[in-house]
């Protein structure tokens, strides 16, 4: 075998990984769904690109001369090795969509800028509203109508540690921009759930926003919104994982 | 005058430079790529136990995030390098575009329009451009521009901050005038030898076809080495420093802006997305998210090792400081008019 094929296989392994990570959907664990597609693309072409050596495809060889800096592009080449970091990494771990260990420094607090108001919920689904993490939070925190007061909604995300004496444990989902390396958490402190509840549980919340005024526009960080449930479900992790605006549009 | 191989083939017969020597292993390079594979599986348990723990999780999810969303854009780029190689004859960019800098400058700045995408793309089109004769101080001008000003860009910068255009318009101008400053500093002080100009493969007398396929070849195991390389310094600094120092100084005018500037360089957010990132940072002044959106698509650290890569260390280690100080200041004072 020659330096060309092994450059290939290299090169073969990335694009069969990113259109593995395309096909399992495992891709949605790091980018949100609309880059999947460009992902697939992207594998195939890079697949391409090695194959074509070995298929016979990249053309004759012309009439190049030598490039007489050999000597400094030993280094260089080597670069090139570092694509399969990602590569393994991917085989080996998998990594997991982003979990409560994550939160610390991720927290964010949707903004304001309601003026035309909040549109009216969803109609209730078996008794509670279902709403994103997005629309719940923006509501509590943002929402002078209080909409929310009285109505029963359903949430779902996973179980993350409570901060301080709020007691419970807040119900988390990330919200992604591009890839999880952009991601924020949006939380809801849960009470009123008898049963201890493991980090990183998906759980299905039903219960009713414990009212308050909302948050002042300039508070960096508002205590995060209470929800008395009435009704806990585990329930399997939720795919794609991720919310993909950190703001309900309402 | 011996005929002999490309640069990127060179660049893979150094590994084959230990197997000619008769005291050396006898292992070709694809039976280390071989025996990484088998080793990684044998230990798969063990290292999944070991890469289990909460921060190298996160490290490893972030680590994979920024490669996967930066991979297609890097071949799209590497796809346009390689088109730029075959299509435009050598030394015609030096002739048709404009030879005094304060119009070649500006007119590249705009150009950027023209390039929808992120800035992963950008680096490897620009080194191209240079190599094919392009003045660099044009070229710069196009790389930083060209990820921040571009429709899908604009239109995700509106979106994100509903009801208040004049963010787009300062996002536009604050950027586009990053770019052009800095390339007309470059044309005034950048020196022709602070660019690595040895890094391409000589095309000479070479097919179309295999001009692009080299190129393309090339050029994406050179960038793609150096995004893996910057994905996990951010992953890194993602999981080292807590962003909750942020809230801190948030309120302080001028520790706002440089915080939210290093913030930029540290997320390595792509510039289709970091409008949306911006406008969740609502503890801070529009003024120090505007520095945001200006210094992400044109300094982070995913760009920093890419443009290693494709420029050359010399150049980075001015460039980048150069483009950061640049770029704050345009931010800060466009955001100080559109207060």
């Amino acid at each position: 075998m020659t330096d060309d094929q092994t450059r290939s296989l290299l090169l073969v392994v990335l694009g069969a990984t990113a259109v593995w990570l395309w096909w399992s959907g495992e891709a949605l664990n790091y980018v949100r769904p609309g880059l999947a597609p460009w992902l697939l693309a992207g594998g195939v072409v890079v697949g391409l690109l090695g194959l074509l050596p070995p298929l016979g495809l990249l053309g004759q060889e012309g009439t190049a001369q030598a490039d007489r800096h050999g000597g400094h592009h030993q280094h260089r080449g080597r670069v090139g090795w570092l694509l399969l970091v990602p590569v393994l990494v991917v085989m080996v771990v998998q990594p997991a969509a982003l979990g409560s260990y994550a939160v610390a420094s991720r927290a964010t607090v949707p903004g304001g800028g309601h003026e035309g108001g909040f549109q009216p919920l969803a109609a209730p689904v078996r008794g509670a509203v279902p709403m994103s993490m997005a629309e719940f939070v923006t509501r509590a925190d943002r929402d002078p109508d209080q909409s929310l007061a009285g109505v029963r909604v359903r949430l779902t995300g996973f179980v993350a540690p409570s901060e301080g004496h709020e007691g419970g444990y807040r119900l988390t989902r990330f919200v992604i921009f591009c890839c999880a390396a952009d991601a924020e958490a949006l939380q809801t402190v849960v009470r009123g759930d008898a049963t201890p509840r493991a980090r990183d549980q998906w759980l299905e919340v039903e219960g009713t926003w414990q009212p308050r005024p909302p948050a002042a526009e300039d508070d960096p960080s508002p205590p995060a919104p209470v929800l008395h449930a009435d009704l806990v479900r585990p329930v399997a992790p939720v795919r794609p994982p991720y919310e993909y605006s950190v703001q309900f549009s309402g | 005058m011996a005929r002999t191989l490309p640069e990127s083939d060179q660049d893979w017969s150094a590994l084959n430079q230990r197997e000619e020597s008769p005291e050396q292993v006898h292992l070709p390079a694809w039976g280390w790529l071989a025996m990484a594979f088998g080793l990684a599986f044998w230990l798969r348990g063990p290292l999944a136990g070991l890469l289990d723990g909460p921060a190298v999780g996160t490290w490893t999810t972030v680590f994979v995030s920024i490669s996967v969303q930066a991979l297609p854009f890097l071949v799209l780029g590497v796809v346009v390098s390689g088109a730029i190689a075959a299509l435009v004859p050598p030394g015609w960019l030096a002739r048709a575009l404009p030879r005094r800098p304060l119009v070649a400058v500006p007119a590249a700045g705009l150009a950027g329009v023209a390039l929808p995408g992120c800035e992963c793309g950008a680096v490897p089109i620009a080194g191209r451009l240079t190599a094919r004769g392009a003045p660099p101080a044009a070229a710069l001008a196009f790389m930083l521009a060209a990820p921040a000003i571009n429709p899908v860009v604009l239109v995700s910068t509106a979106v994100a901050f509903p009801g208040r255009p004049q963010v787009v318009g300062a996002r536009f101008l604050a950027s586009l005038a990053t770019a052009v400053v800095v390339g007309l500093l470059w044309a005034r002080l950048g020196r022709e030898a602070w660019i690595d100009r040895n890094r391409r493969p000589n095309l000479e007398g070479e097919t179309r076809w295999r001009s692009f396929t080299q190129t393309a070849l090339h050029d994406f195991l050179h960038a793609g080495g150096w995004l893996v390389v910057g994905a996990m310094t951010a992953a890194s600094l993602q999981v080292a420093v807590p962003r909750s120092l942020l809230d801190a100084v948030a309120g302080h005018p001028v520790l706002a802006v440089v915080a939210l500037a290093g913030l930029a360089v540290v997320l390595a957010v792509c510039s289709e997305a970091d409008a949306f990132v911006a406008a969740s940072l609502n503890q801070f002044s529009l003024t120090a998210r505007l520095v945001f959106m200006v210094v992400g698509p044109v300094v982070d650290l995913k760009l920093i090792a890419l443009q290693t890569g494709v420029f050359g260390r010399r150049f980075t280690l001015r460039f980048a400081p150069l483009t950061l100080a640049v770029a704050i200041i345009s931010g800060w004072a466009v955001g100080w008019w559109l207060r």
